[in-house]
């Protein structure tokens, strides 16, 4: 018989270090950064997960509340029960992710999203985020100053001493093929490639359901404002 | 003045100290009481008008001053204890500064509490942050009248923060300081009328008011005197460019976090186990270093001669002390009966 | 303002390090790094090792949710393998979400000892590599704030402006994840954070105290790397602003690369879209260093070196304040003195 929702989430090692019991104080929720900008009270998040209760379970993994925090866990400094809510929450995204729910709400959505360019960029080139994908088109707000450096990457790189895509130490080198593999076999080994498998998996399900090309769909879930 | 042989030696003379020496002399024992400081009252001294009627706290010291003077009790001030040790038929309390100590047949331990140092939650900003100050600040702003030296003649606005250092994983100390949410609404009401066109707030998790009358006055206070009570803990405090104190809390019954600029912010601070420890004594503490409750049951309490009074065992208010000091001098009356006296 | 500095006052080992590189340092600010050992190696005399075999702790991988804790226990696993192997029990780490992550997965391991052994297993299964724990897993701020005396007295140019003979007034940004999650592993705490006001402090200026100092400059990861969602990390960097600028700073330094990058960024587009800028001259922005470039600007090294040239906002009005010696126009040219055109002038902002 499948555990039930509540019991894998009380089992996340987030959950076991993260929640203690709330005393509903607001002391989290009057510094956090997302309580300030959207409809969204870690707080009330994390009442709605000590209920136990796995309807209200099943609804958080399938709604966008779990997707506004920023996780900067400033939320955990000051809690007088030491909880923190911002482990909670990547408790819940990572259980919305593996049983599929975040296709559910909008926001769950753009997971597909982190994983294309994120994801990507981590076994493809050993990085969270490398300069040759820093464009300015995905990232207008890097401004004209950026798009000169990129212009003129080599000669102002090499005045710092970057090294980049070059197989030696250095900033921006190229990462031996050999370290990548076996962050390959990292991801392989402790399920992070089933993850990110996952994510792909239910997203390409979307895509046909909704008759969309990956294409498109991407920057949808990329660009998209979402209430 | 010492190396004489009393019935009973009470350590402190807060109200808790002095009412369980009255009553044990009043039932004709010897009995000595020796205080640290210069006056008789303890904390009480430090306060102005005390919940929930508002009676001076100095009416209340020198009554039982008066009832001191005329009970026969031995009293002496600047006499510290520092230690306390076993001898064959009681008790040696040896004093600081001094070569003999006192002896008594039985101890009462009436040394009172420490209040809560507000430094340690530092997020407050207490003696960083200007217009940040505590309850016992305010107290002392209270009998001096000094309110327009720190806020000056029209300030905006005051804020009561409950549970400074009580009901806090974060400073060791998860337990309610009891008297804090009664002692709020006293100082919101006291600022208020002393500032009546100032917006004064509490801040509080839970308001817990555990005697009789105490709702009413939380009544008063939101219908009378228009305090409003925001259910949130305080958390981040700065200074804005103007000086006045900015805040965040969040007020939980509407979901919102909330943005605050007000000219004083009082830090309720809780009550603490007292530090200061005598060496040779073992005492039996609980996890917040109180002196544990198990002993108080009539069969265990005493068992050795040494009784607890007051703040001792935990956050109480001054009449839960006098009661207790009471019923302790009635223990300690009985244990002088029963051995041999 | 050190205040708790006593009270928070972490181990920091004295040398021999191995550094581990941040991802968003490397590709904003790669000069930042190199300057960092630099340092370290030519003026500070450290043994500073850098490996071309470490990857990306995955942490903005870890915390946008694509990766779990599982993988990047090992992931840190492999880092330990590595510094191991290379003979060091230090470890430097440059980015601030990263040192948050070495923390938080030493203390679940410290809880539960299962995780660590889980660790030990995974990273042998995956790559035949063992690991021992480190003995000190710093940030390169912590290090640098350790060494502050001694570079001060290295100084070439103290955080005085020259032109008022006043100390500058210079604005800390702690990123979030170094110590909002263990205070105890942060200098001075969470609260009053004293690794960067206590390089300004020892070195001359003046660290300025305001009420959003302690709010996230809202990286907010999943918040930014979403194209959508961009305005809550716009909207965070600009309360910051909106609460700095009475005080007036000359400077914002920072320890956290991302909050770097943020804060420089998001002046050009509130200047931009709102015509609105926070600098003491109008038009101009407050320039944001990353504690390592201002490390490097107040012991004499190039600012075009150092790699100041990639911030949208200009540092120009900081440099003449500290009356640096700089060439105007040095930011222009390559190393081999190929001029490299001009960066596009904003509508709005004004840069050099």
């Amino acid at each position: 018989m499948s555990k039930s929702l509540v019991d894998e989430l009380f089992e996340d090692v987030h959950v076991r270090h993260g929640l203690e019991a709330c005393i509903n104080c607001g002391m989290c929720t009057s510094v956090c950064p997302a309580a300030l900008v959207y409809d969204y009270d870690p707080r009330v998040l994390v009442n709605l997960v000590e209920k136990r209760d796995e309807q209200t379970i099943e609804e958080l993994l399938k709604s966008d509340y779990i997707w506004y925090c920023g996780e900067c866990m400033s939320c955990t400094t000051r809690c007088p029960r030491n909880n923190s809510p911002g482990e909670i929450v990547i408790a819940l995204r990572h259980l919305s992710q593996r049983k599929g729910l975040f296709i559910h709400s909008a926001r769950g959505r753009q997971q597909y999203a982190v994983l294309k360019t994120v994801g990507g960029s981590i076994l493809g080139k050993g990085y969270c985020v490398y300069f040759d994908d820093l464009t300015l088109e995905r990232f207008p707000e890097q401004g004209p100053t950026w798009d000169w450096v990129r212009k003129n990457r080599h000669q102002i790189l090499n005045k710092v001493g970057a090294a980049y895509k070059e197989v030696k130490a250095g900033p921006m080198r190229k990462i031996a093929e050999s370290d990548l593999a076996e962050l390959k076999k990292i991801f392989d080994v402790t399920g992070g490639s089933e993850l990110y498998e996952i994510i792909e998996e239910k997203s390409r399900e979307v895509m046909k359901k909704e008759g969309k090309d990956e294409e498109s769909y991407f920057n949808e879930v990329y660009e998209s404002p979402v209430k | 003045m010492t190396d004489q042989w009393y019935d009973v030696v009470v350590i402190g003379g807060g109200v808790g100290g002095m009412q369980v020496a009255i009553a044990l002399a009043d039932r004709g024992h010897r009995v000595a009481l020796v205080e640290a400081h210069a006056d008789l009252g303890g904390k009480l001294l430090g306060y102005a008008k005390l919940f929930p009627s508002f009676e001076n706290a100095e009416q209340v010291v020198d009554e039982l001053k008066n009832q001191l003077d005329s009970s026969g009790v031995a009293v002496f001030t600047n006499t510290k204890a520092r230690d306390i040790t076993e001898n064959t038929k009681g008790y040696d309390v040896m004093i600081e500064n001094a070569d003999t100590p006192f002896h008594g047949r039985t101890i009462v331990l009436a040394y009172g509490f420490d209040i809560f140092d507000p430094t340690l939650k530092e997020e407050y900003g207490y003696n960083i942050i200007r217009g940040v100050y505590s309850s016992v600040d305010f107290e002392k702003m209270m009998k001096e009248k000094s309110f327009s030296k720190y806020f000056g003649e029209k300030p905006q606005g005051f804020g009561f923060v409950h549970c400074v250092g009580s009901r806090d994983e974060k400073v060791k100390n998860n337990y309610c300081s009891k008297v804090c949410c009664i002692t709020a609404i006293k100082q919101a009401m006291e600022i208020k009328e002393h500032y009546p066109s100032a917006d004064v707030f509490c801040f509080y998790m839970d308001l817990r008011l555990h005697e009789l009358f105490f709702e009413k006055l939380y009544k008063q206070a939101q219908k009378e005197y228009g305090i409003h009570f925001i259910r949130g803990k305080v958390s981040e405090v700065a200074n804005s460019q103007q000086g006045k104190v900015a805040f965040k809390v969040e007020d939980t019954l509407l979901s919102r976090p909330l943005r605050i600029e007000l000219d004083g912010l009082f830090l309720m601070v809780g009550i603490e186990a007292y530090k200061g420890k005598f060496p040779s004594l073992k005492l039996p503490l609980n996890e917040f270093d109180f002196v544990d409750p198990g002993i108080e049951t009539l069969a265990t309490q005493g068992e050795r001669g040494i009784f607890f009074v007051g703040t001792t065992k935990g956050p109480r208010s001054i009449k839960e002390t006098l009661q207790d000091a009471t019923y302790v001098s009635m223990q300690v009356h009985n244990y002088l009966l029963n051995h041999g006296k | 303002m050190s205040i708790f500095f006593e009270k928070y006052s972490k181990y920091i080992p004295d040398d021999h390090f191995w550094f581990a590189r941040s991802c968003i340092r490397q590709n904003f600010f790669p000069g930042a790094e190199q300057r960092f050992l630099k340092i370290m190696r030519e003026k500070l005399k450290k043994d500073v090792y850098d490996s071309p075999h470490h990857t990306t702790c995955t942490g903005i991988g870890y915390h946008t949710d694509i990766v779990h804790f599982e993988t990047i226990m090992t992931v840190i696993a492999r880092q330990f393998a590595l510094m191991t192997e290379d003979g060091y029990e230090n470890i430097a780490i440059s980015c601030v979400t990263s040192f948050g992550i070495y923390q938080d997965v030493l203390e679940k391991w410290e809880v539960e000892p299962d995780l660590l052994e889980k660790a030990r297993r995974y990273l042998k299964e995956a790559t035949g590599r063992e690991f021992k724990l480190p003995k000190a897993a710093v940030h390169t701020s912590d290090i640098i704030f350790k060494f502050r005396h001694e570079i001060a007295s290295q100084l070439k140019y103290p955080l005085i402006n020259k032109l008022t003979g006043e100390p500058l007034r210079v604005v800390d940004h702690v990123g979030c994840h170094y110590a909002k999650m263990f205070p105890s592993k942060g200098i001075g705490g969470a609260e009053y954070p004293y690794v960067l006001a206590g390089l300004v402090e020892a070195w001359g200026g003046e660290s300025i105290d305001y009420p959003e100092r302690r709010h996230c400059c809202g990286f907010g990861f999943r918040n930014y790397i979403v194209k959508a969602d961009r305005g809550y990390s716009l909207t965070h960097s600009r309360i910051k602003f909106e609460s700095m600028y009475p005080f007036k700073p000359d400077l914002i330094l920072t320890n956290c690369p991302g909050c770097n990058m943020f804060m420089d960024r998001w002046q050009y587009v509130i200047a931009e879209t709102e015509g609105k800028t926070y600098g003491d001259t109008p038009g101009y922005g407050i320039p944001v260093l990353t504690f390592e470039e201002l490390t490097a600007l107040v012991l004499g090294y190039d600012p075009w070196e150092i790699g100041l040239q990639m911030h949208q906002v200009p540092v120009e009005p900081l440099l003449r304040k500290m009356g640096i010696d700089f060439d105007p126009a040095g930011r222009y040219y390559g190393p081999d003195g190929t001029f490299l055109g001009k960066p596009e002038k904003p509508s709005f902002l004004k840069i050099e």
